[in-house]
């Protein structure tokens, strides 16, 4: 096109567009103007403009005129048009592209009801066209008594060709068994009749592919005919151009039901395919219900029923009479479950063998169909389970599983394999029965956790002396024990077992160890050790963790001490120290715990290796150093420590982005500078600028992995961790902002699932909270939340007996609560509280190494000397009682102010044991 | 993405259909084959959903491109949650298949000079003589033209009636603005319609 056309098309359009922003009144005085002189630019713009009203409408129509006639010749069906000598009355059937009408011939010479089956219109293609006609070709050469006999054939006239067929008029088989109430033997023998008559195409190299009981039909006079074989086919995937996604082919079936694993993920369809319908049909006509309803599914849901999940026995199906689950029970359920195989080289190999394994089951003979090893069955099935629970008891299965193959492949005696294997067998079946049950509730899992272990025993019990066999055994407790203290089954009751089933693996390897002494079993049991160990840390028996610690050094030193620059040897004596520190440390107990940890430190010698396993251990032995050093109070060092750990992780985080272990250690570490910095009360440095930068350092990282995953809970707990954090930073300078920040946390906290976990958090929150509502008017408030602490502080303490930790912070919860009633005016309810922490000064005294204790003592020794300061003010006592308790109350400060001075001696005093030292100083000055 | 001259038939049948969004992605990035094979998907789709409709619905009813192209996207592309961009170039896509689809049927309906005439509602202030009512040949016809001597109305058009694409989503698939959509398919529709007037005549 040329420039002047250009430029004469763009000047009509400035000006049709310049016309229509003009009100109609203007149009034609602008037109003229703008047009000067040349009419016919005019009467373009104005012919332009004349058609501008409504435009869209017009076309619109022509459109969706066309769309829908076309979308009608699509779908409309050919009824009374002539086809060769017949004429088609109505549709029998029409799946997608191929369609069968019911036809008629009447002339002079015939009367004949036929089938006539073309393609549709509107949907030929040449392929298709093509693949017709040489089929076509095939069909009419089959003659079987029990196939639909083709009759003739042609092309209509628009070029579609077209197929005539016996108008076969009959029952589907599985409704002629049904109103016939066939016996099971009668309907397998119809149906060996059908399979002899699919085995015959098949050598002609025709497949059926869509055996369904409306193409299976018994005539008036009981023959059974095989009909609509597959010409055109919806599911052939050669034939149909887009995508073959199990949705899209899912969508296009009219009888989903029927339809094999590898027609539904489009694979190329083989003989095979047909065994696999005949073997669904079988199904239905043994159980008068089909394997599968896919109807309601969605196409996702259906593929997973077809390709993934375990088919049902025949026998199973619900509703059938006693003797007839009698009689399918066994080689019937089996040989049905062999046709129906998601794997088609695992099915019946032809149609004749199919029938030929009936003919022996009729026949009262072994039949070939074998039961699919358990463990295949189960494999199968378990890969599909994603979610945690599943992948649990799967994991477990597999375990069990593995035992054999590992153990015994070499020098068993036959028999006794086959007996262990047998016993693994029925084992995994029976588990595989319990989990296809479906059920994960907490009984579930425990009883297939109880059989794991029967098995184990029961194996260990036939096991002999081996030390090998014993090895394998140990590790297959162990791997138990993991599982069952896995965070997906974790609940306490299953810690204790993982407990048990490591305890086991102790005193297997134990065992294997003292026929064996040497490298692997040392190594075996280091590990049985450090596990068994780990678990009773978790569960709080300190005591007996460090004791399995300490015997485990032994090994552990002797190990290393044999090739000392190993670095894998040193870790694990590294491991050892960092693991018994750690028991330590919440056993109050932090001059031992400092010592162990710093040695771990040194094994493992303070250098980042760029090893991941190693560089986490790394830091979080500076983590647990740090917090050590606190509680003794170095602050500056321990301070050190954390910013070493910080250092590891964020290289780590460097290094691989993703790992959320780095990123959450991180987080945590920030943290717990902020309790050092200034939350912790009295053992905090006082650095409140510091600590609040990273308090919203955390916080930052907190809510971008929230908003990244909202769902899962450890992401909300670490929220509510990184408010309460916000809170520590502004507790002492501003404590009104630390109290939103407490009570956001607060309220998160609650929102999660309960735990005991969760428990402690907000018994601790709610008394961070307290603590900063200093005010009058809100002292009810703050009582209300100490007595809700106290309570839940109780709660844990009684829970678990042996953690000190928790009777030391219920200790102080009933001096807060004290305090809080003093508040109040409640004199007799504080001492009521008061006294209740009495006991435990026995258990805790201002001599422990731990600051931590040192301070909750101080602090509930100010709290009696509250009380009887109260008392020796009261009315209502005589004078007498009021000398006593003026008395006391100085004895109490004294031995609090003793604390805060001792702190100050060594130089472990911080700011704030300095204002309570000087508080107290000031309370001792009153009280004369 | 330009108008041809002359929507191929369509009738050929891909040997690897690939997965749409791969096809999409490859199209936008210039490669043509993509588009020829993205092009029997939709078809195929966009059949089988006016038929489902025409089923679901009376025989009255009126079938608008844009709920077919909309569900098309759904089932084809709507699980890979494909960009707002994305989905304005799938739409640009099914436009094009669209028309396409309705110009080879019209044509086959020409040629088999079936007496059977269609029943065309138009707008009541556009008069058609009997036997010549414009269809999608014509429309298309009228559009080529007009593609000759200004594409971007062209394709403005075509996406909006053969895709109902909304303007937002035109000015995406176009890279112009909103307003200039708007600017672009008024003037093309009054030409259109005018000329199909004319043919008509």
């Amino acid at each position: 096109m040329n420039h002047a056309k250009i430029d004469r098309w763009n000047l009509i359009q400035d000006i049709f567009h310049g016309a229509l922003e003009r009100p109609a009144a203007e149009r034609d005085e602008y037109l003229a103007r703008a047009c000067a002189n040349d009419e016919e630019l005019r009467s373009e713009v104005a012919s332009l403009l004349g058609s501008d009203s409504n435009g869209a409408g017009t076309l619109g129509s022509v459109v969706a005129a066309d769309l829908k006639e076309w979308a009608q010749a699509s779908s409309s069906s050919e009824a009374g048009l002539r086809v060769g000598a017949y004429r088609l009355v109505r549709e029998l059937d029409g799946g997608g592209m191929g369609v069968v009408y019911l036809a008629v011939r009447s002339d002079e010479h015939y009367f004949q009801i036929v089938a006539v089956k073309m393609l549709r219109k509107g949907t030929e293609s040449a392929a298709l066209v093509q693949r017709f006609r040489t089929e076509r070709q095939i069909l009419a050469t089959l003659t079987h008594p029990n196939i639909g006999a083709i009759l003739d054939g042609g092309d209509t006239e628009d070029g579609r060709p077209f197929i005539v067929m016996e108008y076969v008029e009959g029952q589907p088989i599985t409704q002629a068994c049904r109103t016939a109430s066939l016996s099971v033997r009668r309907r397998i023998e119809l149906f060996c009749s059908i399979c002899s008559a699919v085995h015959y195409a098949h050598q002609k190299s025709v497949i059926h592919r869509d055996i369904k009981p409306s193409n299976v039909l018994v005539t008036p006079d009981g023959v059974v005919k095989l009909i609509d074989f597959g010409i055109s086919k919806p599911l052939d995937p050669e034939l149909i151009p887009g995508d073959h996604t199990p949705t899209e082919t899912f969508q296009r079936l009219m009888t989903p039901d029927y339809a094999s694993p590898e027609q539904l993920l489009g694979h190329k369809l083989t003989t095979t395919t047909d065994i696999y319908s005949l073997g669904v049909l079988l199904f239905e006509l043994l159980t008068d219900s089909r394997p599968y309803t896919l109807r309601e599914l969605s196409p996702a849901a259906a593929e997973r029923v077809v390709c993934e999940q375990e088919t049902r026995k025949p026998s199973a199906v619900r509703g059938l009479s006693a003797q007839t689950r009698r009689e399918l029970a066994g080689d019937l359920d089996r040989i049905v479950l062999m046709a129906m195989d998601k794997d088609p080289s695992r099915r019946y190999p032809s149609a004749r063998h199919f029938e030929e394994d009936l003919v022996r089951y009729l026949q009262g003979q072994p039949v070939a169909a074998r039961k699919a090893s358990a463990v295949y069955r189960f494999s199968k099935f378990a890969r599909r389970h994603q979610t945690g629970v599943w992948m649990t008891c799967a994991a477990l299965i597999v375990v069990i599983g593995a035992v054999i193959f590992d153990s015994w492949r070499s020098q068993r005696a036959d028999r006794k394999v086959k007996q262990i294997e047998t016993l693994t067998d029925s084992a995994i079946s029976d588990m595989t029965e319990k989990l296809q049950q479906s059920s994960t509730s907490v009984e579930t899992q425990a009883a297939l956790f109880h059989s794991a272990l029967q098995y184990l025993d029961q194996l260990r019990q036939s096991s002999g002396n081996d030390p090998h066999v014993l090895l394998d055994l140990a590790k297959a407790y162990e791997r138990v024990g993991d599982l069952e203290g896995s965070p997906f089954v974790a609940n306490l009751g299953n810690r204790g077992t993982a407990l048990h089933s490591y305890e086991e693996a102790l005193r297997t390897t134990l065992e294997a160890n003292s026929r064996l002494p040497g490298e692997t079993t040392t190594r075996a049991l280091i590990e049985a050790y450090q596990r068994f160990a780990r678990m009773e840390y978790f569960l709080g028996r300190f005591p007996e963790a460090a004791s399995h610690y300490e015997q485990c050094l032994s090994l552990t030193r002797g190990l290393w001490q044999q090739n000392p620059a190993d670095p894998a040897r040193r870790r694990l004596l590294a491991i050892n120290y960092f693991g018994l520190g750690e028991v330590e440390f919440d056993n109050l107990q932090p001059d031992k715990a400092v010592k162990n940890l710093r040695t771990a430190l040194q094994v493992i010698g303070d250098e980042p290796s760029g090893n991941d396993d190693h560089d986490l251990s790394l830091s979080r032995i500076h983590f647990r150093i740090g917090g050590t050093l606190n509680e003794l109070g170095l602050n500056a060092e321990s301070l050190e420590h954390f910013r070493s750990s910080i250092g590891v992780l964020e290289d780590l985080t460097r290094k691989s982005p993703s790992s959320k272990q780095a990123r959450r250690g991180v987080f945590v570490v920030y943290n717990t500078i902020v309790s050092i910095l200034a939350g912790e009360e009295m053992l905090n440095a006082g650095d409140v600028s510091q600590a609040r930068l990273y308090a919203q350092k955390a916080l930052t990282m907190a809510q971008e992995l929230a908003a990244s995953d909202s769902k899962n809970e450890q992401s909300r707990r670490d929220l509510a961790y990184a408010y309460w954090g916000m809170g520590n930073g502004f507790r002492v300078t501003q404590p009104a902002t630390a109290g939103v920040w407490y009570r956001k946390s607060i309220s998160l906290t609650q929102e999660l699932v309960p735990s005991s976990e969760a428990q402690y958090f907000v018994a601790t929150r709610k008394e961070a909270l307290a603590a900063v509502l200093a005010k009058k008017e809100q002292a009810t408030e703050r009582l209300h939340l100490l007595q809700e602490a106290n309570a839940l502080r109780q709660q844990m303490a009684s829970a678990d007996q042996n953690i000190s930790a928790r009777r030391l912070a219920l200790m102080r919860s009933y001096c807060r609560v004290s305090d809080a009633e003093l508040a109040v005016n409640d004199l007799a309810k504080a001492r009521e509280y008061v006294h209740s922490s009495l006991p435990f000064l026995n258990e805790f005294s201002t001599t422990s190494p731990s600051l931590l204790v040192q301070r909750d003592v101080a602090l509930c020794y100010e709290s009696l000397g509250n009380v009887q300061r109260q008392m020796s003010m009261s009315r209502s006592a005589s004078p007498a009682e009021r000398k006593t308790a003026a008395a006391a109350t100085r004895q109490w400060y004294l031995k609090s102010d003793a604390v805060w001075n001792e702190w100050k001696r060594r130089g472990a005093a911080t700011p704030e044991s300095e204002n309570e030292r000087r508080k107290l100083g000031q309370l001792l000055q009153e009280a004369g | 993405m330009t108008t041809e001259s002359g929507p191929a038939p369509i009738t050929k049948v891909p040997q690897d259909p690939g997965n749409v969004t791969k096809l999409l992605i490859d199209w936008r990035a210039g490669d043509r084959a993509a588009l020829e094979r993205l092009t029997p998907i939709i078809y195929d789709d966009l059949m089988r959903l006016a038929r489902a409709r025409l089923k679901a619905e009376s025989r009255d009813c009126t079938l608008q491109p844009t709920a077919l192209v909309h569900e098309s996207y759904l089932r084809l592309a709507g699980e890979t949650q494909l960009a707002v961009e994305s989905r304005a170039h799938f739409y640009a896509v099914a436009a094009n298949v669209m028309r396409r689809v309705l110009i080879d049927y019209a044509r086959k309906r020409k040629a088999r000079k079936r007496g059977a005439g269609v029943r065309v509602t138009l707008q009541t202030d556009m008069e058609v003589a009997d036997g010549r009512d414009p269809d999608s040949l014509v429309l298309d016809d009228a559009l080529q033209r007009l593609a000759e001597f200004d594409a971007r109305k062209a394709q403005a058009i075509e996406l909006k009636y053969f895709g109902g694409l909304t303007t937002e989503e035109i000015g995406i698939v176009l890279k112009i603005s909103v307003a200039t959509v708007g600017r672009e398919l008024r003037l093309g529709q009054a030409w259109l319609r005018r000329e199909l007037a004319r043919a008509l005549a």
